[in-house]
């Protein structure tokens, strides 16, 4: 049976497996992104269809023609044009190398099938993560509510959720998947710190 | 030991749920501009005179004003942004050992050193991000984006571990070992 990791081991696993695995992400993320623009296609074109006109993408880019129309600088003619809003999926999505090195620092039992179904459950995060990113760039550009054909509460809605879908989602989802996935490591860090405290009573 | 680990599955939900709502709560409650202005940026601009007390002990060539932390002589600086000030990867903290059951003088210590801890080591990633960035944009760019953030997150899930297994009541009250474990 696979002695599980001590936490001094843990955390120096994961610190120095972290950024390794990262480098070794960065080579092939446009790749293991690319689902997270499937997603976010399907979500925006349901939650922002009014401002949407199309969306194209290819691993490493997320480009969306909008029906926003903003005015073009520098054009004497008064010129408009429609707004297109490009974005990176792979942008927020470093929760997959930090998935990956907490398995590893927790020494995971069953490793491959937990980072395969980690891979996959993290894609939502980073979708959302995505969408949110487009959102705000087309708010930012595209003025205020009443221009836009939202409520102020929307906007408000639409600045919170890429607040916590570029701050709180890449991190925290990793960690939480993480969590749940190795719940007996978990025990092992209670029950541990259970019975040194019945040590100190004794 | 399958009673212990019912236990644990259950409350790893609690946890989950309490966690994201009092998450959500405490971030909404950050964004509120008088929270923004009488804390956040106060707290950022402090951050920045720390971060500059210190460089300066071993560089004179560092100045700060607000939250912007620069190099006079080359006029290269960064700007402490939201998610760069660790109030963001504390509220993470807070939100876990609050949601953890323990105590309320556990929680209220593990608060305030993992704070501490937190901001400990944001305070060596902004000094570090300060550096990269007059050594080479590309390396700035990866440990700005990527490489910090989720060192930041190891740092907050190993406090709040620690802040567990040192936590005197085990799993909560009435949740001890059971005998047959």
């Amino acid at each position: 049976m696979r002695r599980p990791s001590s936490l001094t081991a843990f955390f120096v696993t994961a610190i120095v497996g972290f950024p390794l695995l990262t480098l070794a992400w960065m080579q092939v993320s446009r790749w293991t992104s690319y689902p997270v623009g499937g997603i976010a296609e399907l979500f925006l074109g349901h939650a922002a269809d009014d401002w949407i006109r199309s969306i194209e993408q290819a691993p490493g880019t997320f480009e969306v023609d909008t029906r926003i129309a903003v005015t073009v600088p520098g054009q004497k003619a008064r010129g408009t044009a429609e707004l297109v809003v490009e974005a990176d999926p792979a942008r927020y999505a470093y929760g997959l190398p930090l998935l990956i090195a907490l398995l590893v620092a927790a020494r995971s039992r069953h490793f491959l099938r937990k980072a395969v179904t980690g891979y996959a459950l993290l894609l939502f995060p980073q979708a959302f993560s995505l969408s949110f990113d487009v959102l705000r760039q087309i708010v930012v550009v595209g003025g205020t509510p009443a221009r836009l054909g939202i409520a102020q509460w929307q906007m408000e809605a639409i600045a919170l959720g890429y607040q916590i879908g570029a701050l709180l989602l890449p991190t925290v989802a990793p960690a939480l998947i993480w969590l749940w996935f190795e719940r007996p490591f978990f025990a092992a860090v209670v029950v541990e710190g259970m019975l040194r405290q019945e040590m100190k009573k004794q | 030991m399958h009673s212990f680990l019912a236990v644990l599955r259950f409350g790893v939900i609690r946890f989950f749920l309490i966690f994201l709502g009092l998450q959500v709560l405490l971030f909404g409650v950050e964004l509120l501009q008088p929270v923004q202005q009488h804390l956040v940026l106060p707290w950022t601009a402090l951050l920045a005179a720390t971060c500059v007390k210190l460089v300066t002990l071993f560089d004179a060539n560092a100045a700060a004003a607000g939250k912007l932390l620069w190099n006079p002589s080359t006029g290269f600086g960064v700007s402490i942004e939201p998610g760069c000030n660790g109030v963001e990867a504390s509220i993470i903290l807070f939100a876990a050992i609050i949601a953890f059951p323990a105590t309320w003088r556990h929680k209220l210590w593990g608060l305030v050193l993992g704070f501490v801890a937190v901001q400990g080591l944001n305070v060596v990633r902004v000094i570090s991000l300060f550096y990269l960035g007059q050594w080479n944009d590309a390396a700035f760019r990866v440990f700005h984006e990527y490489l910090w953030q989720g060192l930041i997150m190891v740092d907050v899930l190993v406090v709040w571990l620690l802040w567990v297994r040192l936590n005197p009541e085990g799993l909560g009250r009435g949740r001890s070992l059971p005998a047959s474990a």
